[in-house]
């Protein structure tokens, strides 16, 4: 006995309409910050743009998987407490963080200009605003690859390898400064570079003047304080008020802007976080979506 | 526009009027191994010529090998009867008005014509330019510069440029492009009057209906070759056993197309009845591979099918039809 | 034109009435000195509308304001039922829009490009992938969809546009002159793929374009803007009757028919030329034709119209009713304007 027949169908007329969820502005928001984060990374880019970066994240990442491994090997090698040696690591990492920040952010701000992304994106739930948050977002997420990650991952290592670990309470001490750091460490660099990038539509305009002005106003900077104007000079350098706060945080008192009152570092920061970001805010106000 | 009034143009009298404008003889162009274009003859008179082909057919090469700015890979081209590159001075009666936007962005209008005429050594650049201005209805007096202005200006410009030295031959890549429909009919009315006057004009576009108004012949480009020339209504004609389609407006579309799809060369016929039966809007579709008979039978089978002719409108007898057709074989 | 049969816009089979697409009273947008709108009324219904004008009349700028991209400085929009300057968020994803930049990312596959912008959108990540690979198979680029967008030509990038429109399914297509750089023969094809957007996908479209041509042979009615003020026309349904009818048949055959229609009772004449200046059309000039204009006054006209054409052998190239077109009907209505 056969099996009774299904009745035919016709399946498909060549579109089916859409029936289901649409995320809103939280979802749009989501999707750009993601589709950021990976387009800063170099994914989803011919493999050219993968390399600078690669080697970037590489430098920031060696020395502390360099200093684990010996302790693994040879044991305590730094005759230091934990915190020091998170604290000097972040001057090893300097170079390596300005050059991630001079080639990553300008790929979040000048490309969608450049591509006329930027006019497609605003067709869609985000607008100016909410597009600049998913930006910013992005923007700290890939900093702290360079700036949390390596720190972290030393304090990991150290604390479980080595003859003589530091005790957990401790660790936790130092990894609750190190998290804290992390964005005010980042967020100057971050708003100079966004601030930069806001200006131009072409990225390597944008990864040069980044790259000068992050180095210069070290040179400037120092070459001032050497011939005997006060230290405060110094929070004219960006690089060293961001740094400043992950070394101080971590109980630092030997570098340069050490003399200057906490009051004054807290200022400069602000004033490093908010002038950029206003440029960046007039920017994009003003930008017309072109045709 | 005011129709310019001034000494006609050299060649327009019998004796010169035998020698082409341009021509090219059997003229390849390639870049390394693609060939841009292949074996092209042609000859440029007087008048409106269209050159028309899909995106990447070579019309920019061959403009450009016309104009005498690049030169033949192989045969050979000829400009006012003589090679460019052994007589340059006969770019002088050349006018060229690219598509490419790159133009004196600093300059305005004025400025940017006078330039032009200058280079090319016109005799009074100033009055030379006041004219060039006022046929493509730009202002003289307006001193705003070129990056200023809006697309449809600067593609004006562009032509006053072209123009200003009353060249004898003339080349247009695109002179509509993003012109709005009045500024557009402006420009190829202004095209169809130079190329009355005498001067010899290649426009290329995409948008062959208003090319065709204008036209006095036309070129069709595909793969690098040119695969007909011609008038628009003589390649129609040519063309006319292709398989076309018309749309007749009956009363009785059922009896009509009873009547018709034993008339030789009808492939199909589809029937579009009115409703109510009877009411205006019914039809046929006549679908056929010989046009001329069916033109020839249609009213004598409507009337044997005591139908009556509402309409009779050929569905694709335009030049973008028979452009479809050319390129698409 | 060529190869599309003209529908009217009807709606698919169980589709809700007829709503207004967009609506804006009184709109009016300062910018700078200049009032870009000036009290502009546009009303856009179902199915596909044109949208003409001259440039610097307003087109683009109306465009960013229906999209919530600009705010006027008066005046009320709604668009979908939504006001666009409180609710662009929810509205956004509702359009589906191909602006006139050319400009697209170069490195990125056009499959990448597509389903990300469907997903910003707010289709969850699964539907953006298979929703941009059905779009792109549907506007004719499913074997190229891997490439990157910088190798491929200007028709095909396009056409990538118009897939970013259309993946999230949107409600109203926006497209700002969408067939720009392509040759006849990928503009026909475009057309024809819009015009069955608009028609049977159920979607209603505003074409924004300076070809008359086009918007005559893909839009039902359109919206003119002039001094930023807007008139609408319908282009197609029933027209008047009219009783004069343009005939064009051969050369040699035209006097005899002549004839036969005059003793029948019509009256025939050459045509009217068009009294705007143009330029007279090259083309119909030595092409082997006559032209006549016939007019009929008795319902039994018709008939006595196909009996002469057949009693004297004519070649019928065509008859037709005189249609005010879209090109008379523009230039009445911006007639002013420089």
């Amino acid at each position: 006995m056969r099996a009774p027949e299904e009745a035919s169908r016709l399946l498909d007329t060549g579109y089916r309409p859409y029936d289901g969820p649409r995320a809103g502005t939280a979802g749009a928001v989501g999707s750009l910050l993601r589709y950021s984060v990976r387009r800063g990374l170099g994914l989803g880019r011919p493999f050219g743009g993968k390399v600078p970066i690669g080697l970037v994240i590489l430098i920031a990442y060696l020395p502390a998987v360099a200093l684990v491994g010996v302790s693994v090997l040879v044991g305590d090698i730094l005759d230091q407490p934990l915190m020091q040696s998170v604290r000097d690591y972040y001057g090893l990492i300097t170079t390596a963080v300005i050059a991630f920040a001079a080639l990553v952010v300008p790929e979040l701000f000048c490309t969608d200009k450049r591509t006329g992304m930027l006019g497609r994106y605003l067709a869609t739930p985000l607008t100016r605003w909410t597009y600049l948050l998913a930006k910013a977002g992005a923007l700290l997420l890939l900093l702290a690859l360079v700036s949390l990650g390596p720190p972290l991952l030393l304090v990991i290592g150290l604390a479980g390898t080595g003859d003589t670990p530091p005790g957990a309470l401790d660790v936790l001490d130092v990894v609750w400064r190190v998290l804290v750091a992390t964005p005010l460490l980042a967020l100057p660099l971050g708003a100079v570079g966004a601030a930069v990038s806001s200006l131009t539509s072409r990225r390597i305009v944008a990864t040069a003047v980044i790259g000068v002005l992050l180095l210069l106003g070290g040179a400037v900077a120092g070459s001032l304080a050497a011939t005997g104007s006060p230290a405060s000079v110094m929070l004219g350098d960006v690089v060293m008020v961001a740094f400043e706060m992950p070394h101080r945080l971590l109980g630092g008192t030997t570098s340069e802007l050490n003399s200057v009152p906490l009051w004054q570092l807290v200022a400069a920061w602000c004033a490093w976080v908010a002038v950029p970001t206003a440029v960046v805010i007039t920017s994009y106000a003003r930008t017309k979506v072109s045709r | 526009m005011s129709v310019d009034t001034d000494r006609p143009l050299p060649g327009t009298d019998d004796a010169s009027a035998k020698t082409p404008v341009a021509e090219l003889v059997d003229v390849s162009r390639w870049y390394g191994t693609v060939v841009a274009v292949s074996g092209v003859d042609l000859s440029l008179r007087p008048g409106v010529t269209a050159l028309l082909g899909p995106n990447g057919a070579g019309k920019s090469t061959l403009l450009r090998l016309v104009c005498g700015l690049t030169r033949p890979s192989r045969g050979h081209v000829r400009l006012l009867g003589v090679d460019p590159r052994r007589h340059p001075e006969v770019y002088r009666d050349v006018g060229i008005a690219p598509q490419q936007e790159a133009m004196f962005e600093h300059e305005s209008p004025t400025r940017f014509v006078q330039t032009a005429a200058r280079l090319v050594g016109v005799a009074d650049p100033e009055g030379a330019t006041l004219r060039a201005l006022e046929r493509v209805g730009l202002d003289p007096a307006d001193p705003r510069p070129l990056r200023e202005r809006s697309g449809g200006e600067r593609q004006r410009a562009k032509i006053a440029q072209a123009i200003v030295h009353r060249p004898r031959l003339l080349v247009l890549d695109e002179p509509v492009e993003g012109l709005d429909p009045r500024q557009r009919i402006a420009v190829l009315d202004l095209v169809a009057d130079l190329g009355a006057e005498g001067h010899t004009v290649l426009v290329s576009s995409h948008v062959l209906g208003e090319l065709d108004r204008i036209s006095d012949r036309v070129l069709v480009m595909a793969q690098g070759r040119v695969v007909a020339a011609g008038t628009s209504h003589g390649l129609r004609e040519l063309l006319d056993d292709r398989p076309m389609k018309v749309r007749v407006g009956t009363d009785r579309p059922r009896e009509l197309a009873a009547a018709l799809v034993g008339l030789p060369g009808v492939v199909a016929v589809a029937v579009d009845e009115a409703v109510p039966a009877g009411a205006r809007g019914g039809g046929v579709v006549v679908d056929t591979l010989a046009a001329p008979a069916l033109r020839r039978a249609l009213a004598a089978r409507a009337l044997s099918a005591c139908a009556v002719l509402h309409e009779v409108r050929p569905l694709d007898d335009d030049l973008d039809s028979v452009f479809r057709y050319l390129v698409t074989r | 034109m060529t190869t599309t049969t003209t529908t009217t816009g009807t709606a698919p089979p169980g589709a809700t009435p007829p709503v207004t697409v967009v609506r804006t009273r009184d709109l009016r947008l300062r910018i700078g000195e200049r009032l870009v709108l000036d009290g502009a009324d546009v009303e856009v219904g179902p199915g596909v509308t044109g949208l003409l004008g001259p440039n610097g009349a307003g087109k683009t700028t109306l465009i960013g304001l229906l999209l919530g991209l600009q705010r006027p400085t008066s005046g009320d929009i709604e668009v979908l039922g939504l006001d666009p300057r409180t609710d662009g968020p929810r509205l956004r994803p509702r359009i589906g829009y191909s602006p006139q930049l050319q400009v697209l990312p170069a490195d990125v596959p056009a499959v990448d490009l597509v389903a990300h912008l469907a997903e910003v959108q707010g289709l969850p990540r699964s539907a953006a992938r298979q929703r941009s690979s059905d779009a792109l198979w549907l506007v004719g680029l499913g074997e190229e969809r891997t490439r990157r967008v910088g190798t491929m030509s200007t028709g095909q990038k396009q056409r990538v546009k118009l897939a970013c429109a259309i993946a999230h399914d949107p409600q109203l297509l926006v497209l700002d002159e969408p067939t720009n750089g392509l040759d006849p023969v990928q503009r026909d094809d475009l057309l024809v793929l819009v015009r069955r957007l608009g028609t049977e996908l159920g979607m209603h479209v505003l074409l924004s374009s300076h070809l008359l041509a086009e918007v005559e042979q893909v839009c039902d009615s359109v919206v003119i803007l002039t001094d930023g003020r807007a008139s609408s026309s319908p282009l197609r349904g029933a027209t008047e009757r009219s009783t004069t009818r343009l005939l064009v048949v051969d050369a040699g055959s035209a006097p005899g028919l002549t004839i036969a229609l005059r003793a029948a009772g019509l009256s025939v004449a050459a045509p009217v030329a068009p009294t705007d200046g143009r330029a007279r059309d090259r083309h119909e000039e030595g092409d082997g034709l006559a032209r006549l204009q016939v007019t009929m006054t008795e319902t039994s006209h018709e008939h006595a119209l196909t009996r002469a054409l057949a009693e004297s052998g004519a070649d019928v190239h065509r008859l037709s009713e005189p249609r005010h077109g879209l090109v008379d009907t523009y230039l009445e209505t911006t007639g002013g304007a420089a």
